[in-house]
């Protein structure tokens, strides 16, 4: 019954997909670019365009605009799925995907990295590396205490978020405020102007697998909202379901700071959004948000690089359009929670 | 009878307060066990250690004749349902899919629930006459109807032992009575319930057996109107109560109010 509704979002990203393709300073009609797809992919009939004209497209959709786009999209699905996993596992729907220090630490990786090293790998390797170092650490508070409660787990994270923002100040007040300062900040306001074909080549595979992962838990997630005790009299183990749904959600949501900096709300409003639409059934609300969540950023992205003389970071576009729609529906969405 | 669950010699304690201490139970397929004892006298905690949610610091809990621990997760949540305390849930799950989620034990990580799976939840809301609410939010209906939605889910569980926490805790008088009575029909079929109540009366009207607890030990094991006293009440509660026989077909338990009010 609500299927139709995951096949219908799965359309709509699609066509929106081949929409943005068209998009850009250089405009390609949807006609051009249906006949060089389905040359490039299928090898269907002669191309049509001028050899040199083949050869602009190719630059600018392949090597531009597609990987952009799958950024986009991945970005969105990932920060979507991790923030509805995050909020059925600490059983709280204000819950976003940085509760347990993640975007705090990667932040503080990309940072430090991007002052001491000259190379773009390293940066992104102490990214995604700083992003596990603090959800270890807050996952490492809640053990020290031996109290198995959410509870503990949810304070451990504001700790180890509280402690990567500071080492994050402590870099930014280091560094060198002609060049280095700037950039940091840049990068913390979240932006896909900087993405490379291969960096989209090499996140891709790990991304997909992390939100697939996440979203095969949904059964699990459902009962694990219902509480711990009553997750463990259902047969579940626990605590590996919760080790695992973090690792997968930690490692997905590194991954789109490696990407795109910080990109703000999406965690927290998708799910949202969706859980109005299809109800509360992770079974069908994961893959809903995955999809929703990536619609929803491609559209905020071809709206920041589109609308202004100037293109504007995406987790700022991000904040101010997604605030006050999120405002407007909050009566609405409470029906899924209350 | 063949004893079921044998609890021998489970002692507990948090940090340095102890909650039980050596205590000795044994509970039979079939009956209706109610733990009575006032707030912190280790009832809750008796349940989660035979649960297997808290390990005992000494003793141990067996069930069919094996401990605890050798059953498997799941080959456990196959035989024992938890009923828990009605509590606030954050998510509005419909009632069908809370019910659902008793087949979870039978279904490996890639397996999806099929229609026998549904039948055996819809089976399970007939019986309990909730099959009506099935689409409804979990959390839009009454008390009484969630504690009902709860227990068809042990029931999808194929469970034949229901361990309930204060079962009509914030349930009004009338879903109160009507949970009490269901929970003696599901009995006459062969279930074994262990439940904690704070009512005597609750105990009279329902218990096969009533086990007193105070404090972290046994005060008393056996039948209702052995049990349940002028004596043993005034132990546990310090309260002056008459208990008394009412039409040759039950007995219930009343305080003396002018005693009461003395102290």
């Amino acid at each position: 019954m609500k299927r139709p509704v995951l096949f219908l979002l799965a359309l709509l990203l699609l066509a929106a997909a081949m929409f943005s393709l068209s998009l850009g300073q250089y405009h390609v009609p949807i006609k051009d670019l249906v006949a060089y797809a389905g040359w490039w992919i299928f090898g269907l009939g002669e191309l049509q365009l001028h050899p040199e004209k083949a050869a602009l497209l190719n630059n600018i959709l392949l090597n531009i605009r597609l990987p952009r786009i799958i950024a986009a999209m991945l970005i969105g699905a990932s920060l979507s799925v991790s923030g509805a996993a995050f909020q059925a596992l600490f059983v709280n729907p204000l819950v976003s995907p940085g509760l347990l220090g993640v975007l705090a630490g990667a932040s503080f990786g990309a940072a430090l990295a991007m002052i001491l090293a000259k190379s773009w790998l390293l940066v992104q390797i102490s990214t995604l590396l700083f992003g596990f170092v603090a959800v270890g650490v807050a996952v490492g508070v809640a053990k020290v205490y031996r109290i198995h409660s959410i509870i503990m787990l949810v304070l451990g994270g504001i700790i180890s978020g509280a402690f990567f923002t500071a080492l994050l100040a402590i870099i930014k007040y280091t560094a060198d405020p002609s060049n280095q300062l700037p950039a940091i900040e840049y990068w913390l306001m979240g932006s896909l102007s900087s993405i490379d074909r291969g960096t989209v080549v090499i996140v891709s595979a790990p991304m997909l697998i992390g939100i697939l992962v996440v979203i095969f838990h949904a059964r699990q997630l459902n009962i694990l909202s219902m509480g711990e005790e009553e997750a463990q009299s259902l047969g579940l183990n626990v605590r590996c379901v919760r080790l695992t749904v973090i690792f997968f959600a930690t490692l997905i949501s590194a991954l789109t700071v490696m990407v795109g900096g910080m990109i703000g709300w999406v965690g927290l409003i998708i799910p949202h959004i969706c859980r109005m639409i299809v109800g509360p059934n992770n079974e069908v609300l994961l893959p809903a948000t995955a999809l929703m969540g990536a619609l929803y950023l491609l559209l905020i992205d071809n709206i920041s690089r589109l609308v202004f003389v100037f293109e504007l970071p995406i987790g700022i576009v991000t904040a101010i359009i997604g605030i006050p729609f999120f405002a407007l529906v909050l009566n609405n969405a409470q029906r899924g929670w209350r | 009878m063949s004893d079921l669950i044998e609890v021998a010699e489970v002692g507990f304690s948090y940090r340095k307060k102890t909650v039980l201490k050596q205590v000795n139970l044994s509970f039979h397929s079939g009956e209706i066990v109610t733990l009575l004892g006032p707030n912190g006298s280790g009832k809750t905690t008796l349940l989660k250690i035979m649960l297997g949610f808290l390990p005992p610091d000494s003793g141990t809990v067996s069930f069919a004749g094996k401990p605890l621990a050798s059953h498997s997760p799941k080959a456990l949540a196959r035989r024992i349902a938890y009923v828990p305390q009605l509590h606030r849930e954050a998510f509005a799950y419909s009632v069908e899919d809370v019910v659902l989620m008793g087949r979870m034990p039978y279904h490996n990580f890639f397996s999806t629930f099929s229609k026998a799976d549904r039948d055996l939840a819809t089976a399970a809301m007939e019986k309990l006459e909730i099959a009506h609410l099935r689409q409804r939010p979990y959390t839009e209906v009454s008390g009484g109807e969630r504690q009902l939605a709860l227990i068809a889910r042990s029931l999808t569980q194929g469970a034949d032992v229901f361990i309930m926490d204060e079962p009509v805790n914030g349930l009004d008088y009338g879903n109160q009575m009507r949970l009490l009575q269901g929970i003696k029909n599901l009995a006459k079929e062969g279930l074994t319930f262990i439940m904690t109540t704070h009512f005597p009366d609750h105990a009279l009207m329902t218990a096969d057996r009533v086990i007193l607890l105070q404090q972290g030990s046994v005060l008393a094991d056996g039948l209702p109107e052995e049990t349940i006293t002028r004596e043993t009440i005034f132990a546990l509660y310090r309260i002056d109560v008459d208990v008394v026989p009412v039409n040759g077909s039950g007995r219930v338990c009343l305080p003396v109010w002018s005693t009461c009010t003395k102290n």
